[in-house]
C-alpha cells in the first residue's frame, strides 16, 4: 500500500491507494516525442531524402534497369522518399497536434503504413532476385525480352498493391480526435470491433513486415552465400566483400526491425490480455515503442547506402555515369577486376557440371 | 572503410529520430474495487473510457472535487449506481447554480 500525500485530503482520510487506480498520465511520454523532435528529425529528413533522391536520378537516367533487383532498389527508393516525406506532419503533430484536418490525416497515416510494409517486401524481393541470380543460371535473367520486364512490372505492382492492402486499415479508421488539449491524429476503430482489430492489425504488421521478409531474407541469402563461397574463378577477397554486404544488409535489417517488432509484438499481447497494470510500464513500453519506431524507420535513410551505394558499381555510375553504360556486363569473370564493385559473374556450370559451352548463358551476373 | 565510418554515423543520427506515431492517451489500467463513501461523495462527474482508441480495457473515471481521477469497473454494480447518483445530483445542479 502507498500513502502518498492523501493524508491530509478531506477526501481521503483513510490509507486506500487511489494513487494506484488512477488515470495514467502519459504526458512525459508525448513532451519526450516533442522537445527532441524538430531539430534531430531536420537531420535525419535531409540524410534520407538526400541518399534516396540519388538513387532515384541515378536509377532513372539509366537507359533501362538491368535486373528486378535494380527494380527493386528504384522502387525501394520511392517508397522511403514517400515515407520520409510523412516525417515532417508526424513531427508537427507531436509538437502541437495535428491541424490539417481528417482527410490529411487520413492520407498521411495510409502513406506511412503503406510505404513502411512496401520497403520491407521489397527488401524479402531483392533477397529472392539475388537468390534467382545465383540458382538459375540460364536463361531469363540476362534475356532482356519485353515479357521479362513485364513480369518484373507485376512483381512491383504486385508488392505494391500488398502494401496498400496492409495500409487500408489506417486509411479507415485513423481520424483527427480531440485528446488532452490538442487534437491528435490517431486510429479510432468501432468500439465492438476495437480490441481484437487493434491486436490482430499488430499482429498482421509484425508478421508480414517483418517475420515473412526476414525468413525470405535468411533463406535466400544463405543460399546465396552458399554459392557464393562455392563459386569458382572468383576472387577470394571480392567473394567475402560480396558475403560481407549481404551480412550487413541481414544485420542492419534485424538490428533496425527487432526491437520495434518486439515491442509491437508485446503491445499486442497487452491489449488481448491487459498484461500492463503498473503505469510506469505503461509509460516505459510507450517510450520504447517511440524509440524503437525512429530506429526502425531510420532504415529508409540507411537503405540506399546499403542497396546502391555499398555494392553494385553505383559509385562508378554516380562519377562518370554516361560513360559505363553498356560496358558493364562482361560475359568473363576475369574481366571485371578494374572495377570497385561487388558485382560478381558466377559461372556455376564449371563446378557443377565443368561444361563450357556458350558463355553469354552460363554465366549470370550478380549484382550486389 | 569511410562508408562504414559513413554508415555508422547514419545509424545513430537516424537512431534519435523520433516520430512515433500514435497520441499516447492517458488511459485507466486497472480498477478500484470498492470506494470509501467519503469519496464517493466527492466525485462531481464520471466518463467512460473506450477500447477504440489508445486504451484498451473499459472503464468509468470517476472524477472527485480535487480533480483526481478514480478508475472503476462498469460492470460492478456499485459503479452503476454511483454514476446514477452522479446523474442525478449533476441534473439538479444544472437546473440551480453550481456551486462546484
Amino acid at each position: 500500500m502507498e500513502d502518498y500525500e492523501y493524508h491530509d485530503h478531506d477526501d481521503f482520510n483513510d490509507t486506500y491507494d487511489y494513487d494506484y487506480h488512477t488515470v495514467c498520465d502519459k504526458e512525459t511520454v508525448r513532451s519526450f516525442g516533442s522537445v527532441f523532435l524538430p531539430v534531430i528529425y531536420a537531420v535525419a529528413l535531409v540524410v534520407g531524402l538526400a541518399g534516396n533522391a540519388l538513387v532515384v536520378v541515378v536509377y532513372t537516367s539509366r537507359l533501362r534497369l538491368r535486373t528486378l533487383t535494380d527494380m527493386c532498389i528504384l522502387n525501394l527508393a520511392i517508397s522511403d522518399l514517400l515515407l520520409l516525406f510523412t516525417l515532417p506532419f508526424w513531427a508537427a503533430d507531436a509538437v502541437h497536434g495535428w491541424r490539417l484536418g481528417s482527410a490529411a490525416c487520413k492520407f498521411t497515416s495510409f502513406l506511412y503504413s503503406t510505404n513502411f510494409s512496401c520497403g520491407m517486401l521489397l527488401l524479402a524481393c531483392i533477397s529472392v532476385d539475388r537468390y534467382r541470380a545465383v540458382a538459375q543460371m540460364t536463361g531469363g535473367r540476362n534475356g532482356m525480352g519485353p515479357q521479362v520486364r513485364r513480369q518484373w512490372v507485376l512483381v512491383c505492382v504486385g508488392l505494391w498493391a500488398a502494401a496498400s492492402f496492409l495500409g487500408l486499415p489506417e486509411l479507415i479508421f485513423s481520424t483527427v480526435k480531440h485528446s488532452h488539449h490538442r487534437m491528435a491524429c490517431t486510429e479510432v476503430y468501432p468500439p465492438s470491433m476495437a480490441r481484437p482489430a487493434k491486436a490482430a492489425l499488430e499482429l498482421l504488421e509484425v508478421i508480414l513486415r517483418f517475420l515473412l521478409p526476414f525468413l525470405v531474407m535468411v533463406v535466400c541469402y544463405c543460399w546465396v552465400g552458399r554459392a557464393l563461397s562455392r563459386a569458382a574463378g572468383v576472387r577470394r577477397e571480392r567473394k567475402w566483400r560480396a558475403l560481407r554486404v549481404l551480412l550487413a544488409v541481414v544485420a542492419v535489417f534485424l538490428l533496425t526491425q527487432l526491437p520495434y517488432n518486439v515491442v509491437k509484438l508485446c503491445r499486442a499481447l497487452d491489449v488481448i490480455y491487459l498484461l500492463v497494470t503498473e503505469c510506469e510500464v505503461s509509460k516505459g513500453l510507450d517510450r520504447a515503442l517511440q524509440i524503437t519506431e525512429s530506429l526502425a524507420l531510420s532504415h529508409a535513410c540507411i537503405n540506399p547506402l546499403l542497396y546502391a551505394f555499398m555494392g553494385s558499381s553505383f559509385r562508378g555510375h554516380v562519377l562518370k555515369a554516361a560513360k559505363h553504360f553498356g560496358q558493364r556486363i562482361s560475359g568473363h569473370p576475369r574481366n571485371v577486376t578494374e572495377e570497385p564493385a561487388v558485382e560478381i559473374a558466377l559461372n556455376n556450370r564449371t563446378q557443377t557440371q565443368s561444361h563450357s559451352g556458350s558463355e553469354d548463358q552460363d554465366t549470370s551476373t550478380f549484382t550486389i | 572503410m569511410r562508408f562504414q565510418v559513413l554508415f555508422v554515423l547514419l545509424l545513430f543520427t537516424c537512431l534519435y529520430l523520433s516520430v512515433a506515431q500514435g497520441s499516447f492517451g492517458n488511459c485507466c489500467l486497472r480498477y478500484v474495487k470498492t470506494m470509501k463513501t467519503s469519496v464517493k461523495k466527492n466525485i462531481v462527474e464520471y466518463r467512460m473510457q473506450e477500447t477504440d482508441g489508445d486504451c484498451n480495457m473499459r472503464a468509468v473515471v470517476f472524477t472527485t472535487k480535487r480533480k483526481k481521477a478514480i478508475c472503476a469497473n462498469p460492470e460492478d454494480k456499485w459503479v452503476k449506481d454511483q454514476m446514477k447518483i452522479v446523474d442525478r445530483r449533476n441534473q439538479r445542479t444544472s437546473t440551480t447554480p453550481s456551486t462546484i
